[in-house]
């Protein structure tokens, strides 16, 4: 069995953070930390762990707390005394140090997020803005409450909404290099998983204005011309397969919803019954799709190989070929793990491009 | 003995702990403060200080100044006709410091401990060693500026509590987060800004001014000259410091003889600091984060630095810290004074017989790896070994394997930094290791060792025949060689330095003569006439006569100079 800190420390195990400290120093103040680096090492993570139990573990876990005697009058740990100290020092100050509302990010959350729900992405941006404006939010403990909770709010959306999403990166400085959250799982989580949304969808739409800069003027099917992007960007072996169909479909499918461009190109009616039957589970005869305003509830496999693809074609990847399917897609998995935050800047960069075609593509004279 | 020395961006100091008291050396000029700037006189000897900085203006090729920013670079920077490295810049105020403790102290100094930022690298750690070489001091131990700052504070107050060091310099921005208690000192985690500084305010000021003049064609764009650009930047400092003092800085420029007055306000001058005020937030956010706290859990913010001193930091810090933040200390002082406690530690001092001091690593230390794509394999990622933040001396093992059958060597590449891809991060060195013939797969366990002293140790076993090889990360392109160091040394030795005992006469004349330049009309032909009447004075070699025009001149001097010392 290993030592415990316990022993290493050389104290009984105790919850009282003053008596652990005291056993750090002691045997600290004996350690040449110039020769004895693994010495200091063993002692420093023993009390690192001894405070952790100190803190974090429940009351009832007999196994870590076997020693330790029932709180009888029981002493105000260590730091909970410093926090009163300087309480009582905070006169001084003209600003009164005060724990945060707790409900104050709370508020913000509900009202940007019931702006989304019955206003619209573009007032719930306005609205996220002028919140993390507040003077309730400038300080770096609210901000960072405010900035855990939207990231947690947006975790357990059911859709994603992006452009308020990009906002917030810009307000916090979101970044897909750096989660800034390491020490708290569960917000390191939630912020990877955010993140991660941005750059996926960012991609989707970035690939969709790839491959119809104006749709409108082409004399080619749906499948055509993201087929020939496909080849275009070097993605030969996905061949006339399930996956190559899927993809495709799942970029005509968010077009559609998202742009409305589908009724302008002249469809292949197969595709489209195709799509029909295996995307929306439809049996019926084709009819001018922007009528199915519904989602569709596209199965996990076609979110996965579209995504695969996305970074293959926004990402710098290279361009190995293989006609194997199952290799390629473990190939593209591998690539989508480190392209993600190439990815995630690409379309950054194209966003503002294909934006403005988007808006080049609403004018009136079109 | 062992001196404590702040080698800052803008200004050096250098202390001593004697006694129970930590105390700044005086230079020659009686100054605390001594300007980090170099230059050559009108005779080709070096002058060093403010008697360089003076000269700064109306001598701008020939003295320099800010050379720390360089420092771990192979740059060279051009002062006159010579050609010198920044270590060796540094290397000339560290021998200035040096001279000035030996008077003070009356003995010889042959060790010193220097302050550097927390977040400078491996890299610009070893060029201030050398910088201390060149200098013939003895240096062993860096001391993090922060930290400097946390042990002078810690120990003056020596009660039980947490506190976040704000250390804004003149080039450099450090966060600090410490805890003392039972006496043992604990710097938690260190973030900061390598290129982030008092300077860079400055220097927003110095291009609004110059964009004024552009706007109202008083220079063109494209050529602006030297001597304006640093006229400009003495005015931009002047406005900086008028602004630590009152709403709206008004200043006069005199260029080709003609005047011209600007005022800026403090609320213009938040709107041209926005981007560098932005910049601020972040490490303090980080520094939080690695230290696992909230700002409820700190008791003091203890502000460091010049730069602190400018209400716009202020007011940010109070803002985000919800609170103001203490300033027991001089901004100016605190780290020198926190480098000569450090060297009374080294020195066992009794003084401080029982405390204790823990710090980190404050940056990732890690391997180039491999990653699998495919069939393939893509070079070009980043193993962290060393996490940023950890306690030090640490010592930390991860396993790496072949990748191909029959691999001759690995090679291990080292690399400082928080991207995920090597290739933005900075590269220390590399060791290649042999391993058996044997099918991929074969493990070899690389350990990394990062001392007190913040050098790191590679060592490499390959686990099968328990062939170990090591190296310690001492080689790279910013840092120069055993042979370089000597022959600089030599170089250094033949440069005539100014000799110190005029330095006060020096820096008069050398005052005047901006002055002479920057003022107009009677009031220039007044300071040309008291030159004038000074260097005839001095020209006669009476001690007791030049004592006493010195101080006349001083006088008259200060009445046009209405730029105080920052």
């Amino acid at each position: 069995m290993t030592v415990s800190c316990w022993q290493i420390l050389k104290i009984e195990p105790t919850r009282d953070q003053r008596v652990i400290k005291k056993a750090y120093a002691g045997l600290l103040k004996q350690i040449d930390q110039n020769t004895n680096a693994l010495g200091f090492q063993q002692l420093r993570e023993a009390y690192e762990q001894a405070l952790n139990i100190a803190k974090y573990v429940d009351d009832d876990d007999e196994e870590a707390y076997e020693d330790v005697t029932p709180a009888n009058g029981e002493e105000i740990p260590a730091a909970l005394q410093i926090t009163d100290t300087h309480d009582q020092d905070s006169s001084q100050y003209l600003i009164r140090t005060e724990p945060p509302r707790r409900a104050a990010q709370d508020i913000a959350i509900d009202d940007i997020f019931n702006s989304l729900n019955e206003l619209g992405e573009n007032i719930a941006i306005e609205k996220l803005k002028i919140h993390t404006s507040l003077a309730d939010f400038q300080s770096i403990d609210a901000r960072t409450d405010l900035e855990c909770a939207l990231l947690k709010q947006f975790y357990q959306l059911e859709k994603f909404p992006l452009e308020l999403a990009k906002a917030a990166a810009l307000v916090f400085g979101w970044d897909a290099e750096k989660n800034p959250f390491k020490y708290d799982h569960q917000v390191a989580y939630f912020y990877e998983h955010v993140v991660n949304q941005i750059a996926y969808l960012g991609a989707v739409r970035h690939v969709t204005m790839q491959c119809f800069p104006d749709p409108r003027q082409r004399d080619k099917t749906v499948e055509d011309v993201i087929f020939a992007q496909f080849d275009e960007q070097g993605l030969t072996d996905i061949v006339a397969n399930e996956a190559r169909r899927n993809t495709a479909n799942r970029i005509i499918s968010y077009m559609m919803n998202e742009y409305k461009l589908f009724p302008a190109l002249p469809v292949d009616p197969e595709t489209v019954t195709w799509w029909r039957k295996n995307v929306y589970g439809e049996n019926t005869e084709v009819v001018a799709p922007q009528e199915t305003k519904k989602k569709s509830g596209t199965s996990y496999w076609v979110v996965w190989v579209l995504i695969i693809v996305l970074f293959n074609v926004v990402g710098q990847c290279s361009r190995g070929s293989s006609s194997n399917t199952h290799k390629t897609t473990q190939k593209n998995y591998n690539m989508n793990k480190d392209g993600q935050s190439s990815a995630y800047k690409d379309f950054l960069k194209a966003d503002e491009k294909s934006k403005q075609r988007e808006r080049e593509r609403e004018s009136p004279n079109q | 003995m062992i001196i404590g020395i702040d080698l800052g961006t803008t200004n050096s100091l250098v202390a001593v702990l004697r006694n129970t008291e930590a105390e700044v050396i005086p230079n020659a000029l009686g100054e605390q403060l001594t300007p980090s700037v170099v230059g050559f006189d009108d005779e080709g000897q070096i002058i060093v200080g403010r008697i360089a900085m003076e000269r700064l203006i109306t001598h701008p090729e020939k003295t320099t100044a800010s050379f720390k920013r360089l420092m771990g670079t192979s740059r060279t920077i051009q002062v006159g006709s010579k050609q010198f490295r920044p270590e060796e810049l540094s290397a000339l105020i560290l021998r200035a410091l040096k001279a000035d403790a030996e008077a003070y102290l009356g003995e010889t100094v042959t060790e010193a401990i220097i302050t550097v930022p927390a977040y400078f690298n491996d890299t610009q750690r070893k060029a201030t060693k050398i910088a201390g070489e060149l200098a013939g001091l003895k240096v062993e131990r860096l001391l993090n500026e922060p930290t400097a700052a946390a042990l002078a504070y810690g120990l003056h107050k020596r009660t039980e509590q947490r506190y976040l060091i704000f250390d804004l310099g003149g080039g450099t921005f450090d966060i600090s987060i410490v805890e003392y208690f039972d006496d043992i000192l604990e710097v938690h985690a260190s973030a900061g800004d390598n290129h982030l500084g008092g300077n860079d305010f400055t220097e927003a000021i110095q291009h609004w001014l110059l964009k004024q003049l552009v706007a109202t064609k008083v220079t063109s764009k494209d050529a602006i000259p030297a001597q304006l650009r640093e006229r400009v930047w003495k005015k931009a400092e002047e406005v900086k410091l008028q602004l630590t003092k009152q709403n709206n800085a008004n200043i006069e420029l005199v260029w080709n003889e003609q005047r011209y007055p600007f005022t800026l306000t403090e609320t213009e001058f938040e709107t041209i600091a926005e981007p560098l005020l932005a910049r601020i937030t972040n490490p303090v956010r980080m520094a939080l984060r690695d230290a696992k706290l909230r700002v409820s859990d700190l008791n003091e913010i203890v502000l460091v630095g010049g730069a602190t001193r400018m209400p716009v930091i202020r007011k940010l810090v109070t803002k985000l810290f919800q609170r103001f933040p203490a300033m027991d200390i001089d901004p100016d002082r605190v780290v020198a004074v926190g480098a000569a406690i450090q060297a009374a530690l080294k020195e066992k001092s009794s003084v401080l017989n029982d405390v204790v001091m823990t710090d980190v690593c404050p940056y990732t230390l890690g391997m180039e790896i491999s990653e699998r794509q495919g069939t393939g394999y893509k070079e070009g990622f980043y193993l962290p070994i060393i996490e940023r933040n950890s306690f030090i001396p640490v010592s930390r093992i991860k396993t790496v394997t072949t990748l191909q059958d029959n691999q001759k060597v690995i090679e291990v590449n080292v690399y400082q930094g928080e991207s995920p891809l090597v290739k933005d991060n900075v590269f220390l060195g590399s060791l290649t290791v042999e391993v058996p013939r044997a099918p991929a797969g074969e493990a070899v366990d690389v350990r990394f060792t990062y001392d007190v002293n913040g050098l790191l140790e590679v060592e490499v076993v390959v686990v099968s025949n328990q062939k170990k090889s090591a190296i310690t990360i001492e080689k790279n392109p910013g840092v120069l060689s055993a042979e370089e160091i000597k022959h600089r040394l030599q170089e250094l030795e033949r440069l005539k330095i100014h000799p110190r005992d005029q330095e006060k006469n020096k820096n008069l004349v050398h005052r005047a003569q901006r002055l002479y330049q920057e003022l107009l009309g009677d009031e220039r032909q007044y300071v040309g006439q008291v030159l004038a009447e000074f260097m005839s004075v001095l020209e006669k070699q009476d001690e007791q006569l030049i004592r006493e025009a010195r101080t006349q001149f001083e006088e008259v001097l200060n009445r046009f100079d209405s730029a105080e010392r920052f």
